[in-house]
């Protein structure tokens, strides 16, 4: 037994070192470079000499008898080429003996595991820069509601799958808040599109459900009174994330709405929009709401790219002019003849989804708006001038920083505090000399979450996500409102099930377990702030999350004592 | 409002009239424009849009009156 509980106590402290581990730049699988195998057939990546002409590029094909591509349609003047090769370790011998070649080695894919199998996920540039794998195996959204306020969202054939609700229109002449523009199917793609299903391309948040509105016309226009009105509607039918790809002029309409929306705790997102000028309009300028601005394939600024007071966050939004239809932004929309077509947009109607999604993420994992929205600044990949600027406000999104700082500082502190209890009581138990101590403590730290599973590099699992949380924010996964209703962050549950089972044999020691870990998430909630309780107000939320915490600590303490009884009455 | 200024189609989630006058303002144009004007000096007479929000956002939007090429 002893040699058991060390063992899980270092387990326990290399796993909590590892996730503290300096971040490599790029989290998912091929950390460790696989060697090429002879004869394989494969990719080469190779890069070469700066400023060859193109002549000599096609001189090199003929000596190497390579068929060289540009890596991408940014990568000409880094020298980036790659080719398909029948024999990677001979392709790559030859290649290096070139004096125009500077390095050559195999193309590496970065991606756990083969995850996802979206064919097109290679392509979307904007995905890998949000770094949004982490953010998948966080949950990806699940259990929240992103009402999309646009031209309205069509189950195109790479939406197949994805949760939507009924939506409502708000534009005159329409029934239903189908796309009759393509805009709209596109953001919404940007957040849900199904992920892993060997189709088309990916999104952000593809757990999430969908709530689509149609604000704008066919032609893609609206009025600050249907945009208003939406996100009404949005909020009343418990919308926990609002995406608005649209603005306007200022509109005290439109702001009062979506303040509105904020304080009620919804997470606002909104484009700070088009004009390459300084100055945004409504809803982005908006305090309460996030105004997001737009980078290109290049990470820098995109040439439309609204800036100045309102600003908060960059994400990708793509650029078209410079890089074509790969500098754009690509997923599934409608093509206006019926059918279904994959295409890259640009604009920082394409960034703003990109953020609402990551908002989302956060909200699944447990977070309120206002936690979400400081998460997502506070994460960002600083751009521009130190601290916020107008062109990059904060800065860029990243998905993985955001998801790791919810993880580590939030969850990892509960999880070491839960072990602490969990420990404990198994010591207490043994003490006591009941059987089930490795009971009791796994069960404790399980239900404490173990947080640090979405940072393995292994492809998202419902197992794994839903092991990944602690026993308070399980509901989330139903619906993110759940995990915050009084009774349910409350005693009631383990003091329910210790009354009911605490004496049984076999399941005592895994409610002791339970009730411990459960107890921990909600005295932790309240010592760190970070539950947050509905309809308790003014510090009442502290005391009641206290008190119940208090009373599931006991109540756990009460199932070993009935344990030993147990355990005496045995020996007797 | 009359306004004069190049004509350009840009894409923002969609094609997209733009009016861009001398002194850098951008106008989003309403209405039925004939693609050969493209790239040309035109006049443009119209009124702000009551649907003044949209998804290109690159100014204010108008509603096409009388649209003639200079």
């Amino acid at each position: 037994m002893r040699r058991l509980s060390t063992l899980m106590i270092l387990a326990l402290c290399g796993l909590i070192l590892w996730s503290f581990r300096p971040r490599g730049v790029r989290s998912a699988a091929g950390d460790a470079a696989p060697t090429v195998a002879a004869h394989s057939e494969g990719t080469l990546v190779l890069d070469l000499v700066d400023d060859l002409s193109e002549e000599q590029v096609a001189e090199l094909e003929r000596t190497l008898g390579l068929d060289l591509e540009l890596s991408s349609p940014f990568s000409a003047d880094e020298g980036l080429y790659r080719a398909k090769v029948a024999d990677l370790a001979a392709a790559e011998a030859l290649a290096e003996q070139n004096p125009l070649v500077e390095e050559a080695e195999q193309l590496l894919e970065f991606q756990a595991l083969g995850y996802p199998d979206d064919p097109m996920f290679e392509q979307q540039w904007n995905m890998e820069m949000i770094q949004v794998q982490t953010g998948w195996r966080a949950g990806g959204g699940k259990g929240v509601k992103v009402a999309v306020i646009d031209t309205g969202v069509s189950r195109v054939e790479d939406m197949e799958g994805v949760r939507m609700t009924e939506g409502a229109t708000f534009v005159p002449l329409t029934r239903t808040p189908e796309d009759d523009h393509g805009h709209g199917t596109h953001v919404a793609g940007t957040i849900a599109q199904a992920t892993n299903n060997g189709k088309g391309v990916a999104g952000v948040a593809p757990n999430v459900t969908i709530m689509p509105y149609k604000a704008l016309s066919k032609q893609g226009f609206g009025s600050s009174d249907w945009i208003a009105a939406a996100i009404d509607h949005a909020v009343d039918n418990g919308a926990d994330v609002i995406n608005m790809s649209l603005g306007g002029p200022y509109s005290e309409v439109l702001d009062k709405a979506a303040r509105d929306a904020a304080n009620r705790g919804v997470v606002v997102v909104a484009a700070a929009g088009n004009s390459g000028q300084r100055g945004l309009g409504s809803p982005a300028s908006a305090e309460e709401v996030i105004g997001v601005a737009a980078v290109g394939p290049d990470d820098t600024k995109a040439f439309y790219s609204t800036y100045g007071e309102g600003v908060d966050l960059a994400a990708p939004g793509g650029d078209t002019r410079n890089g074509g239809e790969a500098g754009g932004v690509l997923q599934d929309t409608i093509d206006g003849q019926g059918g279904h077509a994959y295409r890259a947009f640009q604009g920082t109607s394409m960034a703003t989804p990109h953020v609402a999604g990551a908002a989302a993420i956060l909200v699944g994992m447990g977070l309120d708006a206002e936690a979400t929205r400081d998460v997502l600044l506070k994460s960002s990949q600083e751009m521009g001038e130190a601290g916020w600027d107008e062109v990059y406000g904060y800065g860029r999104l990243d998905v993985d920083a955001a998801v790791r700082r919810v993880l580590v500082r939030r969850n990892g502190l509960q999880f070491l505090v839960g072990a602490m209890m969990a420990l404990s009581l198994a010591v207490l138990a043994r003490l006591r000399a009941t059987r089930a101590v490795p009971m009791i403590a796994a069960a404790g730290l399980t239900a404490g979450g173990l947080f640090f599973l979405p940072l393995l590099p292994i492809a998202p699992h419902p197992v794994v996500n839903l092991l990944s949380r602690d026993l308070l924010t399980w509901p989330a996964l139903l619906n993110a409102d759940l995990a915050h209703m009084p009774l349910w962050v409350s005693a009631l549950l383990p003091a329910g099930l210790a009354f009911l089972f605490g004496p049984s044999k076999r399941l005592g020691p895994l409610i002791a377990g339970v009730s411990v870990g459960f107890g921990t998430a909600l005295l932790y909630g309240a010592a760190a702030g970070t539950v947050d309780v509905w309809f308790l107000g003014l510090g009442l939320d502290k005391l009641w999350l206290s008190l119940n915490g208090t009373v599931a600590i006991l109540a756990a303490m009460a199932v070993v004592g009935l344990q030993k009884l147990n355990h005496d009455g045995e020996a007797a | 409002m009359t306004l004069q200024g190049t004509l350009s189609r840009e894409f923002f989630g969609g094609e997209v009239w733009v009016l861009r006058t001398q002194d850098g303002q951008a106008y989003q144009l309403q209405g039925q424009v004939p693609p050969k004007l493209e790239g040309k000096q035109v006049e443009v007479i119209g009124e702000a849009s009551d649907a003044a929000f949209g998804v290109a956002m690159v100014g204010p939007i108008l509603d096409i009156k009388r649209l003639r090429a200079l």
